[in-house]
């Protein structure tokens, strides 16, 4: 399994900066990775292809990420054999799953256009509850 | 009836177009008093009302006068407006008229107003406002021509500037006053008349010079008696009120306490939610991880599953080990030499081997022993611990519900307390202390002033008598002494009879209040009577003594205070004027304004009611048809934009 390098950074696309900024500071999310790994699951679990058209914004160190590194890390790469993908380093798994993470981001903001904190969370409440129910 | 209407002339007066609206008013008969016009909202009812304002006032200037000008007729830039009333007032025929003649000068209108004013047939060209201000006082216009949406405020704690003196006018107190005003000032002037002469006689300056002194002291003492009073009058509204309070101290203690206990919920309720939020935060944090369970247990499958596979691999190394040791050797382990056909079966068997070894080194996704237990472990406590987000969710929804049901019961408990909120015990019980010493120091100082006022006016008049012989010793002195005595008689007789007057004309004004309202109130068993104050604010009060407070009262209650309080105060004048009510039972329920119906009828003056269909259905009407002198309907012509009045039919 490839693992990601600590000392590079996740990055957004710059077109959705100033979403996350409005959602961070609605208070909906605590830091603008969180909203990229979010899109990421989400993009995950409706089995959405990565962005491939962004200009890069980079974010947090990914060694910042503790926990839940090594999980996100391992189902990348088990995504990106699902859609054929071959990675060959750490880069490469870092751009992967930052544009599935944008892709994902991106179709949030679609369905989130209208909605306000208390709506988005109970919408990512409601991602949860139904993976912990698909056990 | 000593004034009554007889005849309305309305001419390009607002609604009223340019055809002349006439109102021919029957004569008046006792017990036909009514006088009905029926009409829409915004037909011209309040027109009407106001045409009978704008008779009485001078209170319209040119561009007034442009604005009750028809607007149809407006448009044309020349004309005339006319309002003509005849009436009877103390037996005389009056004819006033008022208008104005209108004409273009450039692009603005230039207004020539004209008042006109015949008593019994002959023309009146002096003073005539002033005439006219005897009939009605334009200060008392509020308590004779009334908007029924606007009757409410003459029952308030508090009256705006000038109502007071209006009522005082309307009940010919002024007069009253002016006499005693008047008796003062011819006091003053023979008194100083009398120190000229006193002054000629140089033996007689000290005399002088002592009474001059003692007015002054006089007049300082009145001053200060005057300051004294006022200030021990808001003393006592003061420690009034502290006692309103300390009576109301328990049902306050208790509110505040109830208060208290909301608010400590509340703080509780907040700290609760504040942990659910951070609790949802903490989720939302984690969703991306979570959200990943089914992936993550497909990858910790196809882990498993490639353990098991490398420990197939190391037994196939084994076995291809073995293998190639036995064909380094000359015989199999079975004792059976390795011939040819043995050598190519295990070459066969090891190429299988190698190829299969091969495939399991190519793949690069295993996953390392460590991280494998790592991920196991985190699915595992994700699983162990799932998240119901719909029930936090709801659990915070119903906190912030709670919360919010405790802030509306906190904001009416704020209301109700008041500036009583932060009140304690003892601060109340400081201040009644406090007022009750206050007042106490007043009153003495009053009785000192008093005192020494008294004194002060004793030699005052021992001197004054004084300076009658003194001066008395003339005929000039003598006839000045002797008018001096008569207008200080009179002017003792006019105080007192200021006072009396006053006190009479206000319990007069009490009792028909009291009489109107108890016919017309809808709580008869509760409610005793109308107080009316020394200021002319009003106060009911009930069986048991005790007072209502009149934010208490509803819309409703209060128009039937004020409209008990606005006929009293008419039918106390010396010449009551006809009633004119604009849509006057807008506030009332079925119950007040039937009886308030029927309580017109007795009322001995001509009553013109201006009211909508709301204001007199049927069966209402009905109810006083008999004492119905005149019936009008107002109908709108609205193809030509104007109004007209006909005779009911």
């Amino acid at each position: 399994m490839i693992k990601l390098d600590p000392t590079r950074k996740f990055f957004i696309s710059e077109d959705l900066i100033g979403y996350a900024d409005k959602l961070i500071e609605e208070g909906t999310f605590r830091r603008r990775v969180d909203l990229l790994l979010v899109g990421f699951s989400y993009a995950v679990k409706n089995q959405i292809q990565p962005a491939d058209e962004y200009q890069r914004h980079e974010l947090i160190y990914v060694n910042n990420l503790k926990d839940a590194l090594l999980p996100i890390e391992a189902t990348a790469n088990w995504y990106a054999r699902k859609l054929g993908y071959q990675l060959e380093n750490d880069s490469q798994l870092l751009e992967f799953i930052c544009e599935v993470g944008i892709a994902g981001t991106r179709s949030l903001q679609d369905l989130w256009r209208e909605r306000r904190k208390s709506q988005i969370q109970w919408d990512v409440l409601q991602f949860v509850t139904e993976s912990d129910n698909l056990k | 009836m000593t004034f009554q209407f007889r005849k309305l002339t309305l001419k390009n007066w607002l609604v009223y177009g340019d055809r002349e609206t006439v109102i021919d008013f029957t004569q008046f008969n006792s017990g036909r008093n009514l006088v009905v016009f029926h009409g829409q909202n915004g037909f011209g009812k309040t027109s009407l009302l106001r045409a009978l304002w704008f008779l009485f006032s001078d209170d319209y200037k040119d561009d007034a006068l442009v604005e009750m000008w028809n607007e149809k007729e407006r448009a044309s830039g020349e004309g005339e407006l006319e309002v003509a009333l005849e009436f009877l007032y103390r037996d005389k025929v009056w004819v006033l008229s008022k208008g104005a003649y209108f004409e273009l000068r450039g692009s603005r209108i230039a207004v020539n107003p004209f008042t006109k004013l015949w008593i019994d047939g002959c023309e009146i060209r002096d003073q005539i406002d002033d005439q006219i201000s005897r009939v009605i006082p334009k200060e008392c216009l509020q308590f004779v021509f009334f908007d029924g949406a606007e009757i409410t405020r003459y029952a308030q704690t508090q009256y705006e500037d000038g109502v007071k003196e209006a009522i005082e006018l309307m009940l010919g107190i002024p007069a009253v006053r002016n006499l005693r005003h008047d008796l003062g000032r011819i006091i003053s002037e023979l008194q100083e008349e009398q120190q000229e002469i006193l002054l000629a006689e140089q033996q007689n300056n000290e005399l002088a010079a002592e009474v001059e002194r003692l007015e002054e002291m006089k007049v300082s003492y009145e001053e200060r008696l005057k300051d004294l009073t006022k200030k021990q009058d808001s003393i006592q509204a003061a420690q009034e009120k502290l006692e309103k309070e300390a009576a109301q101290l328990e049902a306050i203690q208790a509110e505040q306490e109830a208060l208290r206990e909301k608010q400590s919920r509340r703080a509780n309720l907040e700290e609760r939610r504040d942990e659910l939020d951070a609790q949802i935060d903490d989720l939302i944090q984690s969703a991306p991880v979570r959200m990943l369970m089914r992936p993550l247990e497909h990858v910790i499958e196809e882990a498993i599953a490639q353990q098991e596979a490398s420990s197939r691999l190391e037994k196939y190394r084994l076995r291809k080990k073995l293998i190639e040791e036995l064909l380094e050797e000359a015989d199999c382990i079975c004792g059976r030499p390795i011939d040819e056909h043995i050598d190519t079966h295990f070459g066969n068997e090891i190429k299988r081997l190698d190829s299969i070894i091969d495939s399991q080194n190519a793949n690069p996704n295993s996953i390392n022993q460590r991280d494998l237990i790592s991920l196991q472990s985190i699915v595992d406590q994700l699983a162990n611990n799932p998240v119901d987000g719909k029930e936090l969710y709801d659990r915070r929804a119903l906190y912030i519900q709670q919360i919010e049901e405790i802030d509306t019961d906190i904001e009416r408990l704020r209301d109700r307390l008041g500036d009583n909120e932060s009140i304690q015990v003892q601060e109340l019980l400081e201040q009644q202390r406090v007022t009750a010493e206050q007042l106490q120091n007043v009153k003495h100082e009053i009785g000192v002033v008093e005192k020494n006022l008294e004194e002060t006016q004793k030699k005052l008049k021992e001197k004054r008598r004084e300076v009658d012989q003194t001066t008395g010793t003339t005929d000039r002195g003598k006839g000045i002494a002797r008018t001096l005595e008569v207008t200080r008689g009179l002017l003792a007789a006019s105080e007192q009879f200021v006072e009396r007057l006053v006190d009479r004309k206000r319990r007069a004004i009490e009792d028909i209040t009291s009489n109107i309202f108890k016919k017309i109130t809808n709580k008869p068993q509760e409610y005793a009577g109308v107080r009316v104050r020394d200021d002319y604010t009003l106060e009911v009060y009930r069986h048991d003594s005790s007072t209502v407070d009149n934010s208490q009262l509803s819309a409703g209650e209060r128009e039937v205070l004020a409209y008990s309080f606005i006929t009293a105060l008419n039918l106390s004048s010396p010449t009551p004027a006809p009633f004119v009510m604009d849509t006057p039972f807008g506030h009332l329920d079925s119950v007040h304004r039937d009886r308030l119906l029927k309580s017109l009828p007795m009322l001995k003056v001509q009553v013109l009611l201006l009211a909508t269909d709301r204001d007199l259905p049927p069966a209402e009407r009905g109810m006083i048809i008999p004492y119905i002198a005149d019936e009008f309907e107002i109908k709108r012509d609205q193809f030509n934009k104007v109004s007209y009045i006909k005779e009911a039919e």
